[in-house]
């Protein structure tokens, strides 16, 4: 092969990658966003221009002024400072809910594909019985149960959406495994758990990536409206739901400021999040599509 | 090729039978094959052969009858893997698309030998390079390969474990004529300088000619004549072989003599 095809076949390839990965304005804008968030919220002790539960009675339920940037809540508290500590919170129950069911979805999944026979049809009508459960019930239900806090609805949701990302890492599982190179390595005398770790979970992980974006939008949701209802996170510790909670009277008072900074950042950072899954799982899709 | 005769027999198939639910797919299969000949296994779509090829590399477990290997001594997949290895018809779907041929190759490499990272690495290059596939190939993607280089890849990996016995299921079917006979140019090569026995599953008799020293010819998953193939191919005794060599299109080629032969074929099964 002279140098002047191998160059062109490279500029092929390039231009081929190039043209399928380049992502969309509203992704980037999505990962941009979701950037800034979880920098601030890493940054926020260091970053907050007052401390989250000082209260400036004199400045309560105001508005955006140039001493507080986002206004104050019904007790004075700076709500700029209140976004960016909670921001930790509003980030850290749905990461923590997102890790448990993509680490357990992605082993029941895969197990269940790889294993087939009674296992599969034991895990497969576990994961229907509990996807029949409202996700977001079942968290109330483990409140009831454990009392307030973050932990019990962690549980709860992260036992919630096991069944979104077990189905479709099973199912993905199921087509990689169909494919011949997993019968070619066995006949080269890989042993089933050497090929589903070495080739049938890296060839289905994009899919289990873009699940676990999803979740983690899905379980945000979720946890702010547990807070809302005060069943979340406890005072005097801040998240967004939680801080929407403790706005609601102020708007009663005609201040509605104070609500809308945490509302739309739990909206954008969601949207980002759903955005970005969406992307995740389409452009994984079509490429396993193209590739057969 | 009369080197058929003086080798040990290194496979033995002995009433092999496979059942998908009611349907047979195999029935009653035996043959044996010898050190360093190469057996082609010769019918339609659906007439088994396939199921056979996937039973001796153990793929399928036979519904009865049995795969021996005289005189091996490993067992398990590993050992079984040393035995007997298997190229597919589909060179692109046989590897990983996330790893690289070179890396593809060095895999079983690590699995079946103790060797150093600079041995294994040395062996692939020895492997690509007895493909005719350049270093530059061997770090490609699968899919950045054509069909035929793919399949030669697929050839290095399985030449890489050292097995007595390759079975090539329709291996060049997917392939160009002039690619076609290409590998089959290699494999031939291969087996003389290696002394590897071939299990060759081909619909095509011309491939079948060139390539094996005997034949079994299957239909509806029975073995309908068996022999050396000149002898098989230029005096075919069964109805059913004198149709599969009469529907090879060729000079003076003749459509009524493949219709004659369905029909004879069709009464004979309606006096069995």
């Amino acid at each position: 092969m002279s140098l002047d095809t191998v160059g062109l076949a490279l500029a092929g390839t390039a231009r081929r990658t190039r043209r399928r990965t380049r992502p969309s304005a509203l992704v980037v804008a999505s990962i941009a966003l979701l950037g800034i968030v979880a920098v601030a919220s890493v940054l926020a002790p260091v970053i907050t221009p007052y401390a989250p539960d000082a209260t400036d009675i004199l400045n309560s339920s105001a508005g955006p002024t140039s001493e507080h940037l986002l206004g104050t809540d019904g007790t004075g508290r700076d709500t700029l400072s209140r976004l960016l500590i909670g921001a930790q919170l509003s980030l850290l129950a749905p990461l923590a809910v997102a890790v448990i069911t993509t680490a357990v979805g992605a082993l029941l999944g895969l197990a269940a594909a790889r294993i087939g026979g009674a296992f599969d049809m034991i895990v497969s009508r576990a994961m229907d019985i509990v996807f029949a459960f409202p996700t977001l019930l079942l968290a109330l239900l483990a409140v009831a149960v454990f009392g307030p806090g973050l932990t019990a609805p962690i549980c709860a949701l992260a036992l919630g959406y096991i069944p979104f990302v077990g189905r479709i890492v099973r199912s993905a599982a199921i087509q990689e495994q169909a494919k011949p190179y997993v019968g070619s390595h066995a006949v080269m005398g890989f042993s089933e758990l050497a090929i589903t770790v070495r080739h049938i979970f890296p060839n289905i992980a994009p899919v289990l990536l873009a699940q676990a974006t999803l979740t983690f939008g899905y379980a945000m949701l979720d946890i702010a409206a547990l807070s809302y209802l005060g069943l979340g996170v406890q005072p005097p510790a801040a998240d967004w739901g939680s801080m929407i909670a403790q706005s609601q009277s102020a708007v009663l008072q005609g201040n509605l400021w104070s609500i809308l900074f945490p509302g739309m950042a739990v909206i954008l950072t969601v949207l980002a999040v759903n955005v970005l899954g969406e992307s995740l799982s389409d452009r994984f899709s079509l490429a396993s599509r193209s590739a057969r | 090729m009369s080197d058929s005769q003086n080798g040990e027999t290194v496979l033995r198939a002995t009433g092999l039978s496979k059942l998908f639910k009611s349907t047979v797919a195999v029935d009653d299969v035996s043959f044996s094959l010898k050190r360093g000949s190469s057996l082609g296994v010769v019918g339609e779509s659906g007439s088994g052969k396939s199921t056979t090829a996937r039973m001796i590399v153990g793929l399928e477990s036979p519904s009865s009858g049995s795969v021996e290997f005289p005189g091996a001594t490993g067992s398990g997949r590993r050992g079984r893997a040393r035995l007997v290895q298997m190229i597919f018809q589909d060179p692109f779907h046989s590897f990983d698309p996330r790893i690289t041929i070179a890396e593809a190759l060095e895999e079983p490499l690590r699995l079946h030998f103790d060797w150093s990272r600079e041995r294994r690495q040395a062996r692939v290059a020895e492997l690509l390079d007895q493909v005719g596939l350049s270093t530059r190939q061997g770090g490609a993607l699968p899919r950045t390969l054509s069909g035929g280089q793919r399949q030669r890849a697929a050839i290095a990996r399985a030449l890489g474990i050292e097995p007595a016995i390759l079975v090539l299921d329709e291996a060049v079917a997917a392939l160009d004529v002039s690619i076609q006979a290409q590998v089959l140019v290699l494999l031939d090569n291969i087996r003389r300088d290696t002394g590897m026995s071939y299990v060759f599953v081909s619909h095509d008799l011309a491939v079948v000619r060139y390539i094996t020293t005997d034949v079994i010819v299957m239909r509806s998953g029975r073995v309908v004549e068996a022999g050396q193939t000149e002898q098989v191919l230029a005096d075919p005794q069964h109805p059913y072989t004198r149709l599969l060599l009469d529907s090879v299109p060729r000079p003076g080629w003749d459509l009524d003599r493949v219709r004659r032969g369905r029909l004879e074929l069709d009464s004979m099964k309606e006096t069995s």
